[in-house]
């Protein structure tokens, strides 16, 4: 096998992986928008959610994360704007130490230096304004979980619009383990990038994480991941 | 991830970086939550290495590591008695007892590759670039604070780092010229910053695996840097200081690289 082409089945084992957290994304966006919309019908503010309400969006969340090992955390971040209790904001679960599933807390308390404000952030703002999935480039969540990662939010909306997005965090550090186990087999070194030409994972320290892909980088190769929302792409030389 | 340093904890004026009793308190500052013990056994041993715990220092004692790591006394047990079986402390009673370091440790090849395969590569990066920000400003300031008597201690230690064999010496060595250029920006905070930093990486950075980093490469840094130091050419320290950190981070990332992609690691399961 040539180096592309080991490089094209490495694109498209990751490209599976992807569109496959997204097809999950969805099903929990569309479930959460039947189920919770369906009960707090004609009116604008969704809630307070009630215990079973809370477990059911916990349990999809727990879900994704079995089915999922790129994945560190995931649940539903709604608008605040659109439901009734700023504490039901986002529903989150994390891989706790010994892997299972845990509640992870955020502080909403507008006035705390901790507060967590992130209606400006790329994997809520833009999902919100465009009505499509999107994966983030990587990012330093800061006040968030407070890891290197990269995010994937699907939204999703009821007759009064946008009413928040379906979630799921990839920290670098695995999506690089991932990255590093395929590279066994593949004779040349790859880049792999976010948008804007971030890298996100390198298998040649010519290149490191979090650097922009400079410019002068005609003569390497440009693949595009083969998945359904547009996501990372690699480049090689 | 936020571990808070005591203010209390306070450097005595004119102490250095190697015996100071409150540089030494930091060794038994709070720890993040993930593998505690480990985590202890990790710090101290490597606090041995930089000779921040010298054979015959007493530690001290369970309950006042417990509080002070922000552990449980049984994890401070857990860990004390993997440094016993590592030969590292012994444990003593009656009235002059307690724990003691009896051995400084070898540098552990398998350990190194073990920590070395754990670390991502933006983990090393990462910390490339903290250590980076902290030795620019460090040496910054002491281009400009330095007095004669700190040149010279400076370049003791670089003498004694182009003296220094084995992986074990040069990466204590080269970790003191670190902290004492700190001491000569006068900031207690960038000492402590390269403290931990120095903790973190310094062994790492010299372990003997595959292709070592190598004292003949890294010496002409030392001279640029003490010749601008001596010229209080702040531009031209800071550069010299930088272009050797890049050189190790790229050198630690080469090494990590070539483990990681060349060999089968043992902790490939966790994920897939």
């Amino acid at each position: 096998m040539s180096v592309e082409e080991e490089i094209r089945g490495f694109a498209r084992d990751l490209a599976a992986d992807l569109d496959r957290l997204f097809d999950h994304l969805n099903r929990i966006a569309s479930l959460v928008r039947q189920r919770l919309g369906a009960e707090n019908a004609h009116e604008r503010r969704w809630g307070p959610f009630q215990p079973d309400q809370l477990r059911m969006m916990e349990a999809e969340a727990d879900q994704l994360l079995e089915q999922h090992p790129l994945v560190s955390g995931a649940g539903i971040i709604f608008d605040p704007d659109r439901i009734v209790s700023p504490e039901q904001l986002i529903p989150w679960r994390v891989r706790g130490e010994r892997g299972a599933p845990e509640a992870y807390g955020f502080d909403f308390d507008e006035h705390s230096r901790d507060y967590y404000d992130f209606l400006q952030l790329p994997w809520f703002a833009e999902p919100k304004s465009t009505g499509a999935p999107k994966l983030t480039t990587p990012y330093v969540d800061f006040l968030g979980v407070d890891e290197y990662i990269l995010t994937a939010a699907v939204p999703f909306a009821d007759e009064h619009g946008f009413v928040g997005v379906a979630g799921s965090d990839i920290e670098v550090n695995t999506l690089e383990k991932v990255m590093m186990r395929a590279a066994k087999t593949v004779s040349g070194r790859f880049v792999l990038l976010g948008a804007q030409g971030r890298i996100v994972c390198s298998t040649t320290a010519r290149f490191l994480p979090g650097e922009l892909l400079e410019q002068n980088t005609e003569r390497g190769h440009h693949l595009e991941l083969p998945t359904q929302v547009p996501t990372l792409s690699l480049y090689w030389e | 991830m936020i571990y808070v340093d005591d203010p209390s904890q306070r450097i005595p004026p004119g102490s250095g970086a190697g015996g100071s009793q409150g540089l030494r308190q930091h060794i038994y500052r709070a720890l993040p939550e993930i593998d505690r013990a480990e985590a202890i056994v990790t710090r101290l041993r490597d606090s041995m290495s930089l000779g921040l715990l010298r054979e015959g220092d007493r530690l001290p004692s369970e309950v006042e590591m417990a509080e002070s790591f922000g552990v449980s006394p049984t994890t401070v047990r857990e860990a004390l008695s993997a440094l016993r079986a590592k030969g590292l402390v012994e444990t003593r009673r009656g009235r002059s007892g307690g724990t003691f370091v009896v051995s400084l440790p070898a540098s552990s090849v398998p350990l190194m590759r073990q920590r070395l395969e754990s670390m991502s590569v933006v983990e090393l990066r990462d910390m490339g670039d903290h250590r980076a920000a902290v030795s620019a400003a460090s040496i910054q300031l002491a281009a400009s604070r330095a007095v004669d008597s700190d040149l010279h201690a400076i370049e003791r230690l670089v003498e004694a780092f182009d003296a220094a064999e084995g992986a074990h010496a040069l990466a204590r060595a080269d970790s003191r010229i670190w902290l004492e250029i700190a001491v000569s920006a006068q900031s207690r905070r960038l000492l402590i910053a390269q403290l931990h930093l120095q903790l973190e990486s310094s062994e790492l950075l010299w372990a003997p695996l595959g292709n070592p980093r190598s004292k003949e490469m890294v010496m002409p840094y030392f001279t640029h840097m003490i010749e601008a130091l001596h010229r209080r050419d702040r531009e031209s320290a800071v550069s010299a200081a930088a272009q050797r950190i890049q050189d190790d981070t790229f050198h630690m990332i080469d090494q990590k690289l070539t483990l990681a992609l060349h060999e089968g690691s043992k902790d490939d399961t966790d994920v897939r």
